[in-house]
């Protein structure tokens, strides 16, 4: 660009003064916050002394501790149940609703939405109650068709189960919403013609649905995997953790964000909170950018 | 939203093969369909009703052994949660989590409505580098900001104050991009014309383009209430003095301690916590299905 600086200011001056509050906002309590946690990552610090520099060792540390292996073992499972589960049903929910016509299609719709509005720490210690080993409703309403005390939240095996269920709840309804929009705007056309052609319901799921939903189920998908690496709010009190001890019994509800909370405020560790911060951001971006390489890859070849 | 216009028959008939497929048959077609949806459906509002449930029940009641299917009394209701207003903390929590959310609204409103306008409607040298910079943030997990960010507000003594609570989260970038989609839908030429007519960027902005935009600004608004009343990460560690509880940080703390509150007021503390996000939701649900769900995300 050759303009002079006058006639850049005249020309732009204006536009950039309205993004001032935002962007200044922005630098303060997000950029600004990133550069300064990676400086903290190479420190160690109580928060009370002077920091000391120490090179990587903190990222060491991190990678080489057993709450790390634990919070990662517990994201890898979590994610290969909760995501292809929670992609099936909603599409399978939003196929069925696609179906309704009217009232019916507006109520359900309406209806699964519900959980999404509901607070994600009331969900959480709304389910803890409901999981109550003795007097909870779930156990109780086991118990009349003859599966005895269930030990959701203390039990390892039944831990991240538990989560995925709570997880499932609450996040149906959202991509049932988006996944409903992609159906409405795929053309009648289609449908008519395999109706014509007499294909059934199922038919026209695989060949039409499915496949023209594909650039929303990907921001489903990217919006998943980006959502369960920051999870913290529900299995921090499904577990009942606190500042001392996170993840319940045997930590087989640990996850990376309740860790580092652990490590800042619990064990005032925090250059080793800000350096495992700083991992957990690696590890996002990569498998975002990955999924976004992949469906390129997928696009191409078709 | 939009009706079958075809005739009755030509709906409800399959044609061709189909006939014959056993799941496209009127009646088992039919189950399909109703069979999971109201599935789920229980799935869904079992936990809300299960919780109104156990609130308006006489106190004391053995809901265990026996589950009352349907609330008995709405006066016993009233009385739990008369009594957890008037003996614990919760009416302060509730009030802080008020003050904090209309503080960040508030902020949000005004500092994501001035750079929407900009992104929405005026071309500059930057403008995608800016926007996409602004979007990705959502891609960082919080924990990646809250410590450094905790240190900053500790340094700057906002800890347990209002403004700790609110203003670091007031750079919002979905909201920004949820008033963007919607204010691109101004008219350009009514921004020219009030520019020819000697208005300055800003009146343009504050007597044009806002009053056009009160859609966005209420679709924005509902979606940071329920983004502030939900929040709990930020205020557990920003708000940690009693008196500065948020209703997230105590109701977390509630059970964890058990110490001076019975069953019946924790749940029925669980219920004054849903009831504003979900009290909007209801009032307001045609608005936000077409606005707040769709706008951020097509």
């Amino acid at each position: 660009m050759v303009t002079s600086t006058r006639r850049f200011r005249r020309n732009y001056l204006k536009h950039y003064l309205l993004l001032a509050p935002f962007f200044i906002f922005f630098t303060i309590f997000f950029l600004w916050p990133i550069l300064y946690g990676l400086g903290m990552s190479v420190t160690k610090w109580d928060g009370v002394h002077q920091p000391i520099f120490v090179g990587v060792a903190n990222y060491v540390n991190v990678i080489g501790s057993k709450g790390f292996a634990l919070g990662i073992s517990h994201l890898a499972l979590f994610i290969i149940i909760a995501i292809p589960l929670g992609v099936l049903v909603a599409l399978g929910l939003a196929i069925m609703v696609s179906r309704f016509r009217g009232f019916w299609y507006n109520f359900f719709q309406g209806a699964y939405f519900l959980p999404f509005v509901v607070p994600v720490f009331l969900a959480a210690v709304i389910w803890r109650w409901m999981f109550t080993p003795d007097y909870g409703i779930i156990n109780v309403g086991l118990r009349l068709i003859g599966v005895e005390r269930v030990r959701w939240l203390n039990d390892p095996n039944f831990m991240i189960p538990a989560l995925v269920i709570v997880d499932l709840w609450r996040a149906a309804g959202f991509n049932v919403i988006l996944l409903l929009a992609g159906i409405k705007a795929i053309p009648k056309d289609y449908y008519e013609a395999a109706h014509v052609d007499g294909a059934t319901p199922w038919q026209e799921a695989i060949y039409i649905t499915i496949p023209l939903l594909e650039p929303i189920l990907f921001l489903v998908i990217v919006n998943a995997f980006i959502s369960v690496f920051q999870i913290f709010d529900t299995p921090w009190l499904l577990s009942r953790s606190d500042y001392n001890t996170q993840g319940g019994p045997g930590r087989g509800m640990l996850f990376p964000v309740m860790d580092i909370m652990g490590r800042a405020f619990g064990s005032q560790k925090f250059g080793e909170a800000a350096a495992y911060a700083m991992i957990l951001l690696a590890i996002t971006l990569v498998v975002t950018l990955i999924q976004f390489a992949l469906r390129r890859r997928l696009r191409s070849n078709r | 939203m939009e009706t079958d216009l075809r005739p009755r028959s030509a709906r409800i008939e399959p044609k061709g093969r189909a006939r014959m497929r056993f799941w496209n048959t009127p009646p088992l077609g039919t189950i399909w369909r109703w069979l999971p949806a109201l599935a789920w459906l229980f799935i869904t509002l079992f936990p809300v009703y299960w919780l109104f449930n156990v609130v308006f029940l006489p106190s004391g009641s053995a809901v265990a052994i026996q589950p009352p299917l349907f609330p008995t009394s709405l006066s016993a209701g009233f009385e739990k949660l008369g009594e957890i207003v008037a003996n614990t903390s919760f009416g302060r929590a509730y009030l802080v989590s008020f003050i904090f959310a209309s503080l960040q609204i508030f902020g949000i409103l005004v500092i994501t409505s001035l750079a929407a306008y900009e992104f929405a409607l005026f071309d500059f040298p930057g403008k995608n580098f800016l926007f996409l910079l602004a979007l990705s943030s959502m891609m960082v997990p919080p924990a990646v900001t809250l410590i450094p960010l905790f240190r900053m507000i500790a340094s700057i003594h906002w800890i347990n104050t209002f403004q700790g609570l609110a203003v670091p989260g007031m750079a919002s970038a979905l909201s920004l991009f949820i008033m963007r989609q919607h204010m691109e839908e101004i008219p350009l030429d009514l921004i020219d014309a009030a520019e020819i007519d000697g208005a300055s960027h800003f009146q343009t902005f504050r007597y044009v383009a806002l009053p056009l935009s009160k859609n966005a600004l209420l679709t924005v608004g509902i979606v940071a209430f329920v983004y502030a009343w939900s929040s709990y990460l930020w205020p557990l560690v920003v708000a940690n003095s009693p008196n500065m509880y948020t209703v997230s940080v105590l109701i977390a703390g509630l059970s964890a301690t058990r110490s001076y509150t019975t069953i019946d007021q924790v749940i029925g503390a669980y219920f004054l916590a849903m009831l504003p996000p979900v009290l909007i939701y209801l009032f307001l649900q045609r608005f936000i299905m077409e606005n707040v769900t769709l706008s951020g995300f097509e």
